[in-house]
């Protein structure tokens, strides 16, 4: 009898009746002991070859970059990096950690809230990611710099980009501060909303994981429980 | 700062208020789990009889084989020893377009849809033009087909309780049974158990969001089951499985063009 064999006696129904594969899928990962990502070995090849940058793009894209797009990646990445403990997702990670939670369940908090984060972003911006893949450009009008502090951001940004040797037409527009990044991860190949979402969320997660870490376990009193003011009225 | 508003609970000195109720001089002793669950949904609470058909459905739903997809998510996080991470992850399954309870709201927002254009018109000719009609207006359909068998189990089940409980007259169980009856006459499609639920749940007088929303929660405890159970296996074939079980598809072999150039310089 195969060992694997599901008992019928026990065993029967629906799920047991349908024809399945007796196979997992591997697409990107190759299981084993010289694991590849998309076909390049890890450890002979892309760890002596490649950033992490190079590395991530790869895993989002199924490509691996030109030098260009690994230059603008790094670059949008740090500037997505910043997770204030203001918003969300950091905050919630702060308060797992005020709960003393397990590192893991920090990591969790923090993953979610920012996924969702990214989630958000995203779909705010669809109309801009159509307008990318209709090679428009970003532009202005919808996605124009709100004040001058976008303004600023989005010249460091130009900056940046520039001494790494990369020169975006889309950045040259009155354009705000997330759609030049989201711009920016576009010309570096990520240019589905999935991808893009995964690389909101990987940029800001050391930052966010960060602020909790540092915050003491069991602070309870340390922390505003006031803030934001909630304030109860009986269902109407 | 302006506050933000909350009906659902404040901490009182010596009790809790929950949706306008008292937990410990007014809920305790009187309120069931399942009543506080609709307390959570609806902020009001419901009659004894209501709460015993919301029982009903959360029983007639209970399906929690571990491999059901959103219940292996839970068992696979699980697996490493920590319960609430493998409920979570179980929820977050939850939200996709197809294998969800969200799908109970789509079907509520339509059954909702066809009984105020059904109204009137019960037993008469019109009756199958309005059905015949809502449903060519309708492109997705929620509430009809079954995987893997042609009937589903959990709907006629619960079909036979609304029936002997006499809630099979409410306007929404009416609807549904005339949109039942045209589909399977029509398009040999049945009803399964989410229709039942819409239908259900609109007669407690729950909206289509709502309704989703109980939808969800009422499956809770097929979360908690199945986490609850793995996490104390600890079984390594959730951890890990064997290699020989997994087959690659993706990108063949192939050396990078650093390496390729590293390979020829030298």
């Amino acid at each position: 009898m195969n060992p694997d064999a599901a008992d019928p006696a026990v065993d029967g129904g629906p799920l047991d009746d349908a024809p399945w594969p007796d196979k997992l899928k591997a697409r990107v990962t190759t299981p084993g002991p010289d694991p590849a990502i998309h076909g390049y070995a890890v450890e002979g090849d892309l760890a002596r070859h490649y950033g992490l940058a190079e590395g991530v793009l790869l895993a989002l894209t199924g490509e691996l970059p030109a030098v260009e797009q690994a230059a603008a990646f790094e670059v949008a990445f740090h500037f997505l990096s910043p997770a204030p403990v203001n918003e969300a997702p950091a905050h919630a990670a702060v308060v797992a950690r005020i709960c003393d939670v397990t590192t893991s369940a920090m990591a969790g908090t923090a993953a979610i809230a920012l996924a969702e984060q990214a989630h958000a972003v995203v779909g705010a911006h669809a109309g801009l990611l159509a307008e990318l893949g209709a090679g428009k450009g970003a532009g202005a009008g919808a996605w124009a710099a709100a004040d001058d502090e976008e303004r600023a951001s989005v010249a460091r940004l130009r900056a940046a980009l520039r001494e790494r040797g990369v020169v975006l037409a889309s950045l040259e527009a009155d354009v705000g501060r997330m759609p030049a990044l989201l711009a920016t991860l576009w010309f570096a190949g990520l240019t589905r909303a999935e991808p893009i979402e995964a690389a909101l969320t990987l940029a800001r997660l050391p930052a966010a994981l960060a602020e909790a870490f540092a915050t003491p376990s069991h602070s309870y009193r340390d922390y505003p429980v006031l803030l934001p003011p909630v304030s109860y009225r009986d269902p109407p | 700062m302006k506050p933000i508003v909350t009906h659902v609970a404040r901490a009182d000195h010596g009790e809790h208020r929950y949706f306008g109720e008292r937990v410990l001089s007014g809920l305790l002793g009187r309120e069931t789990y399942t009543g506080l669950m609709a307390l959570a949904v609806l902020g009001r609470s419901l009659s004894r009889e209501d709460v015993e058909v919301l029982d009903a459905l959360a029983v007639s739903v209970t399906a929690a084989d571990p491999r059901i997809w959103p219940l292996k998510v839970a068992r696979l996080v699980a697996s490493y020893g920590e319960m609430l991470a493998g409920f979570a992850a179980g929820q977050l399954a939850m939200m996709g377009t197809y294998v969800s309870p969200r799908i109970i709201g789509d079907a509520a927002e339509q059954l909702a849809r066809l009984q105020v254009t059904l109204d009137g018109t019960r037993g008469s000719d019109a009756e199958g033009d309005v059905v015949g009609a809502h449903v060519a207006a309708t492109p997705r359909l929620a509430g009809y087909g079954i995987p893997l068998r042609e009937r589903d189990e959990r709907f006629d089940a619960l079909r036979a309780f609304m029936a002997r409980r006499g809630r099979a007259e409410g306007a929404h169980w009416r609807a549904q049974e005339a949109l039942s009856t045209w589909i399977w006459r029509e398009k040999r499609l049945a009803p399964n158990i989410g229709i039942g639920l819409a239908a259900a749940l609109l007669d407690l007088g729950c909206s289509p969001v709502q309704a989703g929303a109980f939808a969800t929660f009422l499956i809770e405890h097929t979360f908690a089951a199945n986490a609850f159970e793995a996490a104390g296996q600890r079984e390594p074939l959730m951890q890990r499985l064997p290699a020989d079980r997994v087959e690659y598809v993706g990108a063949p072999r192939r050396l990078s063009p650093r390496a390729g150039r590293s390979a020829t310089s030298r």
